[in-house]
């Protein structure tokens, strides 16, 4: 029984690391069942999610929804130009996306009338309107449960990595992010460090010096402990396995290395936070990981909106337009920009009009987000807003509505029901909501 | 002379309907001639499925008709179905042909299929009502009061009371109740009410009739009722006795108690947040049986160990973030009400003063209300906290499951308004404007079973605190004492704890009852209620299945009659670690645990963090010390387990780590290395 199971981790951990030399008693850590490596595999050849998400609200006239006809106090001081779809007006800071208009979908008439950031992000995340008794799980805790989801129909290149968690957040989940109603189980793995950083690696991952003799010896007492094992203790023991399998098993803890890409590819997504977390986004999901969340915080720019999008250490434009768009052509020159949907979005717009500190507020009757990739019709925008960039005025796309295309994007069953822990049902998506046809056309026929 | 008479008539009317006045009419529907949409044809649609969250009840209803979910707006309805699309849905002339009946009986194509067939009364019912011009209201000027749920042989009727005028009346509404079960697994009924027993347990059948709400429980015993061996059963204490009344009702039979090291680690760690020293171990073990649980727990409540824990739990339960996920401009805020949480704990106040102080605008708590800016929020809190129940339902729509309306939350949010400034100086009361109709929305308080009725002309602050404290509903003694319950024993008798509710009936009411008197009875202190919950029988429980004669575990770990093993917390975890290897604790409880309590993540620090290796590689350790000089590796590893597991090892486990320490060149890293198992181990980890 033993012999056919694979060979997980210690053996390898052994050849690989300095470690080797510790000791040559090799009794072998079997704790990883089949299962995992099997669940793994196949969630593989499901299509997987990249969510950029710009904590704080991205200014939509600063970026995707230029108004260059409007007066001053509308257009502000950074320059839109028109991009690579006629009518659809990009920041000049922004070239490099702008260029890249064409094979994304671009959704401009997000409205959601949610102008406080918690109550903004939960309507975002989880497609639907923050409730007073409920806190609704999140993208990833979705698409890491079991979800009706079919499998894709694209072969997928990629090969699935034993231990890697199906959701991970890069590098923390902003709030509402998380599992919601569901099992803390459908939660992310935070990795909590910043991947561009010379000393980056993910919080406890790697096994410490003492750790070979001392999870052998925890290996010896647990399998002593004949007690029957409770819920909790079950769920211990699985999540143990899988703590194994990634800190043990050198593939895994591998896709999470950065330094592991060549210096060229690390220079195309930028040497900045934001660049960088892409780039460990492309390594997870080209391994298995379903969903990867990467969190860009400071967006809120109440003040001087001009500078602090454009100067500093890394100027917040430039790196955006930097990350996003080597993100989008390393997806097409490896093949998986059928496979993966990149989202950038945040909780709300900024007001159309500059506050007397230079900046704008919160507006959540307008504001934009980029999709590309997963088979959407490429170079779609969807919806307008007025001259003014206050309200839509063509297709209001709401929250659920958005979340309802990304889901439909993945493949994701939207009639599937889930229920809350006294058996409430509650379905996936908000009543109502309607996944945005033109953007999804070409994978319907 | 005209007051005189109309109190004597008062009287008189009200001996009446509650005396001899009572008519029965069973099996007696409402006279067609009479019949009205409110109480007759509400209920026939929410029974026939029309007004489902998935047909017509939906939020956006469908096929272009919507009715308010389980008919709880019959005024809308009532407009939907009359006066929508010009009338067109009703046929006056030819009542039979109204859409409403040709749809329902499917006569002309239905999405929903067939819902009411000809034949039936129900769709005579509303026949009749429509041939009398389709009112809203029943031509009998009457009021309904209450329904209650009779089982009679393999039926359940629902009978619903009336007032007409002066009259009680009871009328038998089974033909147009909903009936449901809370476990259709062990008890099934069908539409008519006929009930089938299938499974063992319990389950509570629920009637649903025009906003009112009853319930029934039917018990299906495991096995065949057993007296309990009276001479080894001491149930001295109420808990006891309720708890064993209700095993013997249900059939089962209670698992043997857990060993003695396990109930003082146990002990330990509930009331004092950490296991037991060695020496607190030997203490506790060379007591007399049958009082060393309740000697240990009196000294350990006194501790500043059970204050600090306990004040963690209150701050949990009062929505105050551990500190490590407080927001920066929360920090000071929420520091003062730790502090004054812990102060309340230590000196054993009522904790009933920490409602008064709530509302109180100047009080110590007061910003636990103030931190909320919407009524709403303020009122919602007050729910969840202090009465246990989530009226935030009725924020969007009436409660379908209980009997909170949208009016009755928003009435009730009014209490919380901000005070406005007061032009002649000072303050007055804050006024709440009803969103749809911009009215001032007077304060009420929520509708629950009184036992003294609150006079309105009181202050707000006085209303509220007579309502939350009143012995009729018992709401926050019987959320409190559920949730100190959940504390020690996993799970709440009621769960989720904050929701309770008619349709969520307590695992064991009668204990529930009983915690919930012991807390009111010693006027709502913490320290009375631990006490008897940690000496009952209850808490000393095994959680080993192969304990008991295996009944299926679900039920024997929700009816109580075993516990179940469950795991430590990331906080309770790092507690316990930082204790046994004897470290620095963390400064304190509030501050929230340096691990994360997402599984993935927890594991990983266990295996890999700083928290085991560090510790155990910082010198000069209590596993250190049990290392310090070349003794018998046997006795060595005794110690060790006392140290860390508290409890004496296994011989099996002996045998396989004698040899670990014998071989071992250096003895205190082998020691480390098999404390570092230990406190990795699975039972390290859980609450047995």
């Amino acid at each position: 029984m033993n012999t056919s199971r694979p060979e997980i981790g210690r053996r390898r951990f052994l050849a690989n690391s300095a470690l080797a030399t510790a000791s040559i008693a090799a009794p072998t850590f079997s704790l990883l069942p089949e299962r995992l490596a099997a669940a793994q595999a196949k969630s593989a050849s499901k299509r997987s999610l990249i969510l950029v998400w710009l904590d704080g609200g991205l200014s939509h006239l600063d970026t995707f929804d230029g108004k260059p006809d409007a007066s001053g106090e509308i257009r502000g001081e950074l320059v839109t130009k028109e991009s690579s779809v006629e009518g659809v007006f990009v920041s000049e800071h922004l070239p490099k996306l702008s260029k890249r208009m064409k094979d994304c979908c671009l959704i401009r008439s997000l409205t959601s009338g949610e102008g406080n950031h918690d109550r903004g992000s939960h309507y975002m995340l989880t497609g639907h309107r923050p409730s007073p008794v409920l806190t609704y799980p999140s993208f990833g805790a979705l698409l890491s449960g079991p979800t009706n989801a079919s499998d894709a129909k694209t072969p997928s290149s990629s090969v699935a990595v034993a231990g890697l968690p199906t959701y991970v957040a890069v590098p923390t989940s902003p709030p509402y992010g998380h599992h919601g109603f569901l099992p803390r189980t459908h939660g992310p793995f935070e990795i909590e460090s910043d991947p561009s950083k010379g000393n980056f690696r993910v919080k406890n991952l790697a096994p410490r010096a003492d750790s070979e003799r001392r999870l052998e010896l925890l290996e010896r007492l647990d399998k002593l402990d004949g007690t029957p094992r409770s819920r909790d203790e079950l769920a211990r023991d699985d999540f143990l396995e899988r703590a194994l399998a990634l800190s043990l098993e050198p593939r895994a803890r591998e896709v999470f290395d950065v330094s592991k890409e060549p210096p060229e590819s690390r220079k195309r997504y930028g040497r900045h936070r934001l660049g960088q977390s892409c780039l460990l986004a492309r390594r997870l999901v080209e391994s298995g990981a379903r969903t990867v969340l990467v969190r860009d915080q400071g967006w809120d720019h109440h003040q001087t909106i001009k500078t602090r999008m454009t100067y500093g250490f890394p100027p917040k434009l430039p790196a955006l337009d930097e990350s996003i768009s080597a993100l989008i052509d390393d997806l097409e020159r490896r093949g998986l920009s059928e496979r993966v949907l990149v989202v950038v979005a945040s909780e709300f717009g900024r007001t159309p009009r500059i506050n007397p500190a230079g900046g704008r507020d919160h507006w959540p009757r307008a504001h934009s987000a980029l999709l590309f990739g997963a088979g959407l019709r490429r170079g779609t925008v969807i919806g307008k807003t007025d001259v003014r960039g206050e309200e839509p005025i063509e297709r209001p796309v709401s929250p659920a509505d958005f979340f309802a295309t990304a889901l439909a994007a993945l493949d994701v069953d939207l009639e599937t029901v889930s229920h809350t822990s006294d058996g409430r049902p509650v379905r996936l998506v908000e009543e109502g909501a309607r996944p945005i046809r033109d953007a999804l056309a070409t994978r319907k026929a | 002379m005209r007051v005189v008479l109309s109190t004597a008539a008062l009287l008189w009317t009200s001996f009446w309907a509650h005396g001899t006045g009572v008519r029965v009419h069973a099996n007696e529907p409402a006279k067609a001639s009479s019949l009205g949409f409110r109480h007759d044809i509400v209920p026939l649609l929410h029974r026939h499925g029309c007004s489902s969250a998935y047909c017509h009840g939906s939020a956006t209803g469908r096929g272009g008709f919507k009715l308010s979910l389980f008919g709880t707006d019959p005024e809308a309805d009532h407009h939907a179905i009359v006066e929508e699309l010009d009338g067109r849905r009703l046929d006056h002339v030819d009542p039979s042909e109204s859409l409403l009946l040709r749809k329902a009986s499917k006569a002309t194509s239905h999405g929903g299929g067939l819902r009411l067939p000809e034949r039936h009364s129900g769709f005579r019912a509303i026949q009749s009502w429509i041939a009398r011009g389709a009112p809203l209201e029943s031509s009998e000027a009457r009021r309904l009061e209450g329904l209650e749920i009779e089982r009679q042989g393999d039926r359940v009727r629902a009978f619903a009371t009336f007032i007409r005028g002066v009259v009680k009346e009871r009328h038998d509404v089974s033909e147009r109740t909903v009936f449901e079960s809370s476990n259709p697994e062990v008890v099934h009924v069908d539409e008519d009410g006929r009930v089938e027993i299938s499974g063992d347990g319990e389950a509570w059948i629920f009637a649903h009739y025009s906003q009112e709400h009853a319930r029934h429980p039917i018990v299906a015993p495991f096995s065949e009722r057993k007296r309990a061996p009276r001479n080894s059963d001491r149930a001295t204490m109420a808990l006891d006795a309720a708890w064993r009344r209700r095993l013997d009702e249900l059939g089962l039979e209670p698992a043997a108690s857990a060993p003695q090291t396990t109930v003082a680690r146990r002990l330990y760690l509930d009331l004092a947040g950490r296991p037991p020293s060695p020496r607190e171990l030997a203490r506790f073990l060379a007591l007399p049986e049958d009082t060393r649980v309740e000697k240990t727990a009196r000294k350990l409540v006194d501790s500043r160990d059970f204050s600090t824990t306990f004040a963690a739990h209150l701050a949990q339960w009062l929505e105050i973030p551990a500190a490590k996920n407080q927001r920066n401009f929360n920090v000071d805020r929420n520091a003062r009400l730790r502090e004054w949480l812990l102060e309340l704990v230590r000196a054993d106040r009522p904790l009933r003063e920490i409602v008064d102080s709530t509302l109180d605008s100047n009080g110590r708590g007061a910003s636990l209300l103030s931190r909320h800016s919407d009524p709403r929020d303020r009122s919602e809190f007050v729910g969840r906290a202090f009465l246990g129940t989530r009226i935030g339902c009725a924020r969007c729509h009436n409660h379908p499951l209980d009997r909170w309306t949208q009016e009755d939350h928003l009435a009730f949010s009014a209490f919380f308004a901000n005070p406005r400034p007061n032009p002649e100086g000072g303050m007055s009361e804050g006024l709440l404007f009803h969103p749809k109709t911009g009215d001032i929305v007077a304060p009420r308080l929520l509708p629950a079973d009184l036992k003294v009725p609150v006079s309105e002309k009181l202050a707000r602050r006085e209303r509220l605190s007579r309502f939350l404290f009143d012995r009729g509903h018992d709401l926050f003694a019987r959320s409190i004492a559920n949730r100190v319950f959940q504390t020690f024993l996993g799970s709440g008798l009621v769960e989720p704890v904050d929701d309770h509710r008619l349709s969520n009936p307590a695992s064991h009411e009668p204990l529930l009852d009983a915690l919930a008197e012991i807390f009111a009875g010693s006027d709502t202190r913490l320290r009375p209620l631990v006490l008897a919950i940690v000496s009952s029988k209850i808490y000393a429980l095994s959680s080993d299945p192969a304990s008991t004669r295996s009944f299926p575990d679900s039920a024997e770990v929700r009816f109580l009659a075993r516990r179940e093993s469950r795991s430590l917390d990331a906080l309770r975890f790092e507690r316990a670690v930082r204790y046994v290897v004897g470290v620095p604790p963390l400064p304190s409880a509030f501050q929230g645990s340096s691990l994360s309590d997402a599984p993935l993540a927890k594991q990983l620090a266990t295996l890999n963090g700083p928290l085991l290796h560090s510790s155990l590689n910082a010198g000069q350790t209590n596993v250190d010390a049990v290392f310090d000089f070349r003794g018998d590796a046997r006795d060595q590893l005794r110690d060790l387990w006392l140290t860390i597991l508290a409890r004496p090892p296994r011989p099996e486990e002996l045998n396989a780590f004698a040899s670990v320490l014998e071989n071992s060149e250096n003895r205190t890293i082998a020691g480390r290395d098999i404390a570092f198992a230990l406190l990795a181990s699975r039972e390290f980890g859980s609450i047995r």
